[in-house]
């Protein structure tokens, strides 16, 4: 898949039309120039971040699988060389932090890197040790974001973590949930903590978050991180041999993983999709669907519409 | 926390891919293959020299399983396996059990004759020592073949002694040859194991190697539970025909050993619990 697809004139027309048009608060469909990687900012400290990163749940827990170390490393060049930044892991996802300090080892640090991990023992007098532990696997000084995975220990870690940014050895913290589990309890650490990011799980058929936790997320000036935006695999694999739609077209979403990822990466309040791979053709794909025009919310609301027509 | 587990699939306890997983066999092979295949000649020579000596071969089995399930344990479990899945020490520990308790086998129950009720001569009868053969077999050579017939390369098959299904699997066939009721003690581990074994195949969508694992174990569960018979009058025959006994010993039925005053303790040199009656 090609990184820099070029654009049929009529979308570079509604492009310019469209930036145009947001200057006057109207609804448009590109928010970014086409051959660059949209960004978005993190409301508690500005930080730009592309609206594609990677996470390496499954895909990068390969042990000392040479062949796989390999494919790591080719998938994480991929990625920065396609303007990525964020790389999300956790000390839940066996050795996928060590796989990521082997590619880093292996190819530099980026100067964009942007390093999101996660604290995640339910003794919170151990959280420090894990984080340490952590920074040496990826062999990084500071990580951009720490979160408390699944919400386990959250009210200690939270202390611990707000203690660490302060000291400047951490840019944000935030808490993380999947499967759209535990909506409230996230909900309410929303509203009473001051927490940077937020992780869930949100895509075309996981639309719950619509309805409350995007929204409050916006109004606290929360950052949103989506989880399972392919929920694994499986909604590429549902939608395999569907036809797209034909205003697909309109948003360059040529192929249903692009479909897919755009439809996640323009809500409003979603800051950074984190899609996990070994293969850097899908890599590609999924940093190609940061560039171009996105859909504003009525194209949204045909997209999930379509998809839930299927 | 409790009630989220509701909402969560095996896959979701898995922290590995497909790929990955038959992967872990491959660097197992590459550095150890000479071991599995040592390991599995000298099952192969056990097998066949049952046949003549079983009581002798019977602690060499043992103690090759207690070798087997430490290797198993040592190299799979806590090595290649933990570095993928935190959770691997835990049956890791299992056969490290497993292989100490074989090891006692070796040496506390050829001593200990008598502690089995059954009668010395029982067997399996003919039906279940064929049956206990032939798992063994499978899990030396069928279980990596079935594993290449489901698609796997040739270098991430595994092979008894070093992966710990055909480890597993070996074991239920031997022990499925067993008269003692030590065997169901034996069992547990290696049934325990494949069954979480062929959880994870099924997690990882694995599904023929996953039902070609539950189907061997099913045998191997059926061999150790086919009821020892103590009949001698058709064992005798039976015996000689399988290999269970020393074909050169006569079997002398119950009643008249009781009126000749052998009462009904093993002779000396024999046990209740491995399945001979020739002295050692």
């Amino acid at each position: 898949m090609a990184n820099d697809t070029p654009f049929p004139r009529r979308t570079l027309l509604k492009g310019s039309a469209a930036i145009a048009l947001s200057s006057l608060g109207l609804p448009a469909f590109a928010q970014a120039p086409v051959s660059s990687v949209l960004k978005k900012t993190v409301p508690s400290s500005g930080v730009e971040l592309p609206v594609v990163g990677m996470g390496t749940w499954i895909t990068f827990n390969v042990g000392n699988n040479r062949e796989a170390l390999a494919e790591c490393t080719a998938v994480m060049k991929a990625f920065f060389a396609s303007g990525g930044q964020m790389i999300d892991s956790s000390p839940m996802y066996g050795s996928s932090q060590a796989t990521v300090g082997y590619g880093l080892e292996q190819l530099g640090k980026p100067e964009g890197l942007f390093p999101a991990d996660k604290v995640w023992t339910s003794d919170v007098s151990e959280g420090a040790g894990q984080i340490e532990a952590t920074r040496d696997h990826w062999g990084v000084d500071r990580f951009g974001v720490m979160q408390v995975h699944n919400l386990l220990g959250w009210e200690g870690h939270l202390d611990t973590l707000q203690a660490m940014k302060e000291e400047g050895r951490i840019g944000h913290i935030g808490i993380t949930t999947s499967h759209g589990r535990r909506h409230g309890e996230v909900a309410a650490i929303m509203e009473s903590r001051p927490i940077d990011f937020v992780q869930l799980t949100y895509n075309i058929a996981d639309r719950e978050p619509e309805e409350r936790l995007l929204p409050l997320a916006k109004e606290r000036g929360i950052a949103v991180i989506a989880n399972r935006p392919f929920r694994r695999g499986g909604l590429i694999s549902a939608t395999q041999g569907q036809p797209l739609p034909g205003f697909a077209t309109e948003i360059g979403a040529e192929t249903w993983p692009k479909f897919l990822l755009k439809f996640i990466v323009s809500h409003p309040s979603l800051t950074v999709a984190i899609p996990a791979t070994r293969s850097v053709a899908h890599v590609e794909e999924n940093m190609a669907a940061a560039r171009g025009p996105m859909p504003d919310e009525a194209m949204r609301r045909k997209m999930a519409a379509h998809f839930d027509s299927l | 926390m409790l009630a989220d587990l509701s909402t969560y699939s095996l896959r979701d306890f898995l922290l590995f891919d497909e790929t990955i997983y038959r992967g872990l066999f491959g660097q197992l092979n590459a550095a150890f293959w000479p071991m599995a295949a040592v390991a599995i000649l000298l099952a192969v020579a056990l097998l066949v020299f049952r046949r003549r000596r079983p009581g002798v071969a019977d602690r060499g089995v043992a103690a090759l399983l207690a070798t087997a399930f430490a290797i198993s344990a040592a190299l799979f479990f806590f090595g290649v396996y933990e570095t993928v899945n935190f959770a691997a020490v835990y049956p890791g520990w299992g056969f490290v059990l497993e292989a100490g308790l074989l090891l006692v086998a070796v040496f506390l129950l050829p001593n200990t004759g008598g502690s089995s009720s059954a009668p010395a001569s029982a067997s399996p009868g003919r039906t279940g020592v064929w049956l206990a053969v032939a798992l063994v077999v499978y899990a030396l050579f069928g279980h990596p073949l079935a594993g290449f017939a489901a698609g796997r390369a040739s270098a991430d098959l595994e092979w008894f002694a070093l992966a710990p299904a055909p480890t597993a699997l070996a074991a239920l066939g031997f022990l499925g040859g067993w008269r003692s009721r030590w065997r169901f003690a034996l069992i547990v581990v290696p049934v325990v194991w494949l069954l979480l074994d062929a959880l994870t195949l099924y997690g990882l969508e694995l599904m023929p190697e996953a039902v070609a694992l539950l189907v061997a174990t099913g045998f191997g569960v059926i061999a150790a539970l086919v009821p020892r018979r103590s009949s001698f009058v058709e064992t005798a025959a039976d015996l000689g025909r399988s290999g269970m006994g020393d074909p050169a010993e006569p079997v002398r039925p119950l009643r008249q050993a009781r009126r000749q005053g052998h009462g009904t303790r093993p002779r000396s040199g024999t046990t209740g619990l491995l399945p001979t009656t020739s002295a050692q």
